[in-house]
């Protein structure tokens, strides 16, 4: 194990972020003092509207703490400029969505080959990488298949090929499942924990389903943009609401 | 290249959006290419009347008027006593006092020719010209009223003098005398493209042999006509016959003779040896003629210059009005058609980032910088001007081959010069030359040609419309925060 691997890869202290202001003000976020490690497969549970998604976007570098610290690998990440902030998520964190937010005008092949865009890769490297990751998620053969011709399992699948594309160190997966069956979203979720088992990447996921979460490695739960007590998977059966 | 093939993706499958915007740019690019083309045709019809207006290959006539004066001495007080005596001696044979003509009752007739509102100048004034910067050539000429009056000599008071229709003393001849003013111009027949008539206003016969020794004439064709003289025929003056050897064509605005001869014939004829009163002046190039006209007023003192430009200003009729209506409206036109290709490009545009916030969003949590973002946005709108500029025109080629194949007819009308007639003649003296212009209208097709100049043009400003276009779009796909952008519901 690296000295890397030692460290924690997130590490918040205090974070919030609100929104509006005066009486408006909104707290998605609230005080929330969190550590992810290396490889971990962490679930955030809790209701529709209690601050997940925005402390996912917190973790993504999508957003900055309106105070608190989020530290990637020791570096704050609010202090760190736009441009770095870009390049930190080129680099290292890779995003699923919900609702997949594939290109839809580009084939299976071309939404994966996004990602790598911005990297000085070769065509050939490029290609290669693209074919490999659809391999790894069970879609060599839809490469050419625009979003709208996929099923929603497989637009989600081109989803984690694309999060994947620059072997970033955590997945970020924002209710990867949400629109999905049953059956599928417990397809995606193991492709993503095999993923974090063979590839060493950590995967943070959302959901409010308890049926997922008890697959994770630990469970955080959120309510009104805070942290609630931590929970293990084994506490949670499929007819515990999160 | 992928950012190619994702924009080229985005505007194939995203067709109805990328069809009206390009139709869009298209339509404002179509009226800028029919205007400028429609203004060019104006321009060419306007040149294909000017043309015959400056004569073959002449770019500037110099002339020596004869202006009035009202301060003290006389009405030729500004003239030299040697101007005014030899203004005397030019002009004062066509005054006939019948007391010289002979007895009552006798036949005679008699030749006379007189300069009109021109000077006459030493014919060396030619070659002082052409010495001149800026003149690759100059030929002298010499246009003339020449009076023939025949008849018998009337039994009445033989104090009476007349001269031809318009003069201002004397009156017209008694009835037994037949008056017939013609202006007559002797060119220089070693250069046929330069003088009152060149070669290239021909329309019947040949122009004149070099030699100096045979007595040839043109004669303007509708003279001829009117006077019933055909090709090999005749032509008498000064009593001396010319074989009529072609028949010119003087075009609307040009110059009228009705009588062209060789310029020693008419010299030695008119008693105007080594006089001529007119320089056909052709510069090297367009832009030395107002250099040249400037030398040549610096250096000849009372000269007039008259040049093609001159001319253009009294020319008037639909085609005038036509060109000011282009150039007026049309650039009007030309710049709200573009502004609003260019505002409805930009909207489009605007909309489209707008409809592809969460598209743009999930660029930029992926890694893409900000500059990425705008360049693909930028690029998908470039490629979209350029589709607009190809086929806006292809719609102004459809315009102008439109306004071609109707091929309107518009009327140019050249007004007669006010001139000052101060002895006999016809009176209509011109400032261009000597012979008098032909005033009158003529009617010219109007097309649209469209230069690679004018298609390169439209191409660019398309393609600045799809810049102007993806500047907006671009800075709006800039101003996206990315957790914004990815709450953005489509």
């Amino acid at each position: 194990m690296t000295d890397l691997m030692l460290q924690p890869l997130f590490e918040l202290r205090g974070v919030s972020r609100y929104y509006g202001g005066g009486t408006r003000e909104v707290r998605a976020v609230d005080a929330i003092d969190l550590r992810i490690d290396p490889g971990e497969f962490l679930v955030v549970a809790g209701p529709s509207g209690s601050g997940k998604t925005t402390l996912l976007q917190l973790l993504g570098a999508l957003d900055r703490p309106t105070e608190g610290e989020i530290l990637f690998e020791r570096r704050d990440l609010a202090r760190l400029p736009d441009a770095e902030l870009t390049q930190l998520r080129l680099e290292t964190i890779g995003f699923v969505f919900q609702q997949f937010n594939l290109i839809p005008t580009l084939t299976a092949r071309q939404n994966v080959e996004v990602a790598l865009a911005p990297q000085r890769l070769s065509r050939s490297e490029r290609e290669d990488r693209v074919s490999e990751l659809l391999e790894a998620v069970g879609l060599g053969p839809r490469g050419e298949h625009l979003p709208s011709e996929l099923s929603g399992g497989e637009q989600q699948r081109v989803s984690i090929a694309r999060a994947l594309a620059n072997r970033p160190r955590i997945l970020l997966a924002d209710e990867p499942t949400g629109n999905l069956d049953s059956a599928t979203g417990e397809e995606i979720v193991a492709l993503l924990r095999s993923i974090s088992d063979q590839r060493g990447e950590a995967v943070v996921l959302i959901t409010h389903d308890a049926s997922i979460a008890a697959r994770a490695g630990r469970v955080v739960r959120m309510q009104d943009g805070r942290l609630l007590e931590p929970v293990t998977p084994a506490d949670l059966t499929e007819a515990t609401p999160v | 290249m992928f950012y190619v093939s994702y924009m080229l993706s985005e505007l194939r499958r995203r067709r109805g959006r990328t069809i009206l915007t390009a139709l869009g740019l298209a339509v404002g690019v179509a009226v800028v290419v029919t205007v400028s083309a429609l203004s060019k045709g104006l321009d060419d019809a306007q040149a294909q009347v000017l043309k015959p207006l400056t004569g073959v290959g002449t770019d500037l006539s110099v002339s020596r008027p004869l202006s009035l004066s009202n301060s003290g001495g006389g009405p030729f007080g500004n003239l030299s006593p040697q101007e005014r005596q030899r203004l005397r001696s030019e002009n004062g044979g066509p005054r006939v006092g019948l007391a010289n003509l002979g007895k009552p009752g006798s036949h005679f007739s008699r030749d006379t020719f007189a300069s009109a509102s021109q000077l006459t100048f030493a014919a060396t004034r030619v070659e002082r010209i052409r010495a001149l910067d800026g003149v690759k050539s100059a030929a002298g000429g010499l246009t003339l009223a020449a009076i023939h009056i025949e008849g018998t000599v009337p039994k009445q008071n033989q104090q009476q003098t007349f001269g031809p229709p318009g003069t201002t003393q004397g009156g017209g001849p008694p009835r037994s005398i037949g008056l017939q003013p013609i202006t007559v111009s002797g060119v220089d027949q070693t250069r046929p493209a330069l003088g009152a008539v060149t070669s290239g206003q021909l329309v019947r016969g040949r122009y004149f042999s070099p030699s100096n020794s045979k007595r040839e004439a043109i004669l303007d064709v509708s003279y001829a006509r009117r006077k019933g003289i055909k090709l090999g025929g005749s032509v008498t003056l000064g009593g001396k016959k010319f074989t009529v050897i072609g028949f010119a064509k003087t075009p609307l605005g040009g110059q009228a003779s009705d009588v062209y001869v060789k310029l020693l014939q008419l010299q030695k004829l008119s008693g105007r040896t080594g006089r001529v009163n007119t320089v056909y002046v052709r510069a090297t190039s367009s832009d030395q003629v107002a250099k040249v006209s400037a030398a040549i007023k610096s250096s000849f003192d009372g000269a007039s210059v008259t040049t093609a430009s001159d001319l253009a200003n009294r020319v008037s009729g639909s085609l005038v009005d036509a060109k000011n209506l282009t150039g007026k409206l049309g650039t009007a036109l030309e710049i709200v058609g573009l502004l609003a290709a260019f505002l409805i490009a930009s909207l489009l545009t605007l909309s489209s980032v707008t409809k592809r916030v969460r598209e743009l969003g999930t660029l930029k949590a992926l890694g893409w910088r900000q500059s990425l973002v705008v360049r693909q946005v930028t690029g998908e709108s470039l490629l979209q001007g350029l589709l607009g500029g190809i086929a806006g025109v292809a719609l102004g080629l459809g315009g102008a081959a439109l306004i071609g194949a109707l091929s309107p007819t518009l009327k140019a009308t050249v007004a007669q010069a006010a001139t000052q007639s101060t002895g006999p003649g016809p009176g209509a003296f011109s400032a261009f030359g000597q012979g008098s212009v032909q005033a009158g209208s003529t009617a010219v097709s109007l097309g649209a040609p469209v230069g690679v100049g004018l298609i390169l043009l439209a191409v660019a400003l398309a393609v600045a419309g799809g810049l102007v276009s993806g500047a907006v779009g671009g800075l709006r796909a800039a101003r996206l925060r990315p957790a914004e952008a990815l709450r953005h519901i489509d």
